[in-house]
């Protein structure tokens, strides 16, 4: 199934199940003081969510929200795509819920000096069930709910004082949907293609199969160092190909094969710097 | 106002710690999903609460505290946000850049709880450091350093336990990936409001490992004060209620946890906790500070880098 959080103008945002145009609202829809709860309830009870066939909304007529609304935690590895030569052990770093926004939404650029370039880079996110540690790789499936489309947006220009990592931390600067497909819909996850358009053109293009360390191995090495909770996300690493920095009224679209498209803005804020 | 979580028939309960006792406020504190929540709503709405507080804290009864089990007081953060060394340590050089990372918010432990290092040994060793946390109040974006008291709630006490790669270097460099290992985030053992620390840059923060004291400083020897912090880190994310800043630690007295030990915190003006570390592996390492080749203290400077002797200022302020 693929999950979407939609809102309609008047009534609070819902979980609900997109079939090609069509969003279905969910029979018993999860209860939560708010969207990351009611996922955290969807994800512990999906065998049983059923869409309500009587009650279709037209996609046009919605307007979808990041699908992982608030996550407890965003983990986005150092995994890369097709890379010639050997690459170095893999490592992750912490983004938190604020770098969340969703499809159609606005990626604000921190206001640096000149030195700093922001990238997007797309790539695959792991939806988990958890609680998730110590997951053998050959097990990630069990500890999965879904897959998703995020935009990893990653500051260039001081890895000196290792600031990079700390800037693209920022607000914004990680754009998750359209939606969550669950793991059944996805019969070869290594077969799933990622790519990516900046203002229209061709930008990155990889093959989860072609990864410096499978899927499995991200899983079992994030999850050696921390718990994975209900809803946290696993960013699943990017390309090097294919990556240009970002301008004020840019257009990104990142889209995976038999999940989705998601696109986004990007303008650069006006403040006070680093 | 000492601000606490505590165990009571079951649940976590909001408390104020008065002498060596503790009161329950559970009454007064509006109820919330969570701890987390319950905190963040006692900060949000500390103001208008304070009246009601402040008679429960003169009419309750008074728990004694060593009957009492307190937990973390912010037990599940959205975010923590920690400072990349920050202190002077003693040394006449330029301030470093300002720099933080993410510590994984899951990982919080508080008093009476243990430490577990991970079946891991990529990190060669797993080092205690002790800091000031700073409790925020929010959603603030872009704070001047001016205004930084608007988004400070309180202070407490935190250990930013950490796996090491090589020498005293954080193990996954540039990720702090070596930080954010289940349970290596102590934070207690309260929250000492804003208005009973005059000056966060004027508090004498000592850790003691199985009683023999390691880090012991004051933090007037920060390099990037806490106005900056609130600014710095307000410039990148939005800070919000329950949120925190860890300002880094002065690594002088930095060295190993390893299983069986007890690791004690005390801030004064904010409170003493003490944990237990657990390591599945029982891997040791020499007990004490940390005197390897890149050490800061300056006993290890004078033996391993007497070229940089000169540079070294006597410790006092403590």
């Amino acid at each position: 199934m693929k999950f979407v959080l939609f809102e309609r103008s008047g009534q609070p945002a819902a979980y609900g199940v997109l079939r090609d145009e069509t969003v279905f609202p969910l029979e018993n829809p999860p209860i939560g003081d708010t969207p990351q709860e009611q996922l955290q309830q969807l994800i512990a009870t999906s065998e049983s969510a059923r869409p309500r066939l009587d009650a279709a909304i037209p996609l046009a007529q919605v307007r979808l929200l990041p699908p992982v609304h608030r996550p407890g935690k965003i983990v986005v590895t150092t995994a890369t795509y097709g890379a010639a030569e050997p690459v170095p052990s893999l490592l992750a770093t912490l983004k938190s819920a604020e770098s969340v926004v969703g499809p159609g939404e606005t990626v604000r650029l921190p206001s640096v000096d000149g030195k700093w370039q922001f990238v997007p880079q797309a790539a695959l996110g792991l939806v988990m069930r958890g609680p998730a540690k110590n997951i053998p790789a050959a097990e990630w499936q069990r500890a999965v709910f879904g897959y998703t489309c995020v935009i990893d947006v990653m500051a260039r220009g001081d890895q000196q004082f290792g600031r990079d990592y700390w800037l693209s931390k920022a607000d914004t600067l990680g754009p998750i949907g359209p939606c969550i497909v669950t793991l059944d819909e996805i019969p070869d996850p290594t077969q799933l293609r990622v790519h990516s358009r900046q203002n229209g053109t061709p930008a990155q293009d990889f093959l989860i199969a072609d990864a410096s360390h499978p899927i499995g191995e991200q899983l079992e090495f994030v999850t050696t160092v921390m718990t994975l909770h209900a809803g946290d996300v696993l960013v699943c690493g990017s390309s090097p190909q294919g990556q240009r920095p970002l301008s004020d009224g840019d257009g990104v679209e990142v889209e995976i094969d038999g999940i989705g498209r998601l696109a986004v803005n990007v303008a650069a804020t006006v403040g006070s710097g680093v | 106002m000492k601000l606490v979580l505590f165990e009571r028939d079951a649940r976590v309960v909001p408390g104020a710690l008065v002498d060596d006792a503790v009161v329950d406020l559970d009454p007064v504190v509006p109820s919330a999903a969570t701890p987390q929540a319950r905190m963040e709503a006692l900060i949000d709405g500390f103001d208008s609460l304070q009246p009601a507080l402040e008679r429960a804290i003169q009419t309750g009864a008074r728990i004694a505290l060593d009957g009492v089990r307190l937990t973390a007081p912010l037990p599940r953060p959205s975010k923590v946000m920690c400072c990349i060394a920050n202190y002077w340590e003693h040394a006449q050089r330029e301030a470093r850049p300002l720099n933080m990372f993410l510590k994984n918010p899951d990982a919080v432990v508080g008093p009476g709880d243990t430490i577990r290092l991970p079946n891991y040994t990529v990190p060669w060793m797993f080092m205690h450091e002790a800091e000031l946390g700073v409790v925020l109040k929010g959603p603030v974006r872009n704070v001047a350093e001016s205004d930084w008291r608007t988004a400070v709630f309180g202070y407490t006490g935190m250990m930013d336990i950490t796996g090491r790669g090589e020498g005293r270097s954080t193990w996954g460099r540039g990720t702090w990936l070596g930080k954010s290992f289940d349970t290596f985030l102590p934070i207690g053992p309260c929250i000492t409001t804003a208005d009973e620390i005059q000056n966060p840059n004027d508090l004498w923060v000592q850790f003691w490992n199985d009683g023999q004291l390691r880090h012991n400083y004051n933090t007037d020897d920060m390099e990037h004060r806490v106005p900056e912090l609130i600014a710095f880190a307000s410039r990148t994310l939005t800070l919000r209620s329950g949120d925190l800043i860890c300002c880094g630690t002065n690594h002088e007295g930095l060295g190993p946890v390893q299983d069986g030990e007890t690791v004690e915190i005390l801030i004064h003006g904010i409170g003493r906790m003490a944990l237990k570390v657990e390591d599945p592996l029982k891997r040791t390492w020499e007990r004490g500070i940390y005197m390897g080749q890149d050490s800061v203290n300056h006993e290890a400077v004078r033996r391993n880098r007497p070229q940089e002797a000169h540079l070294l200022r006597e410790t006092t302020g403590t």
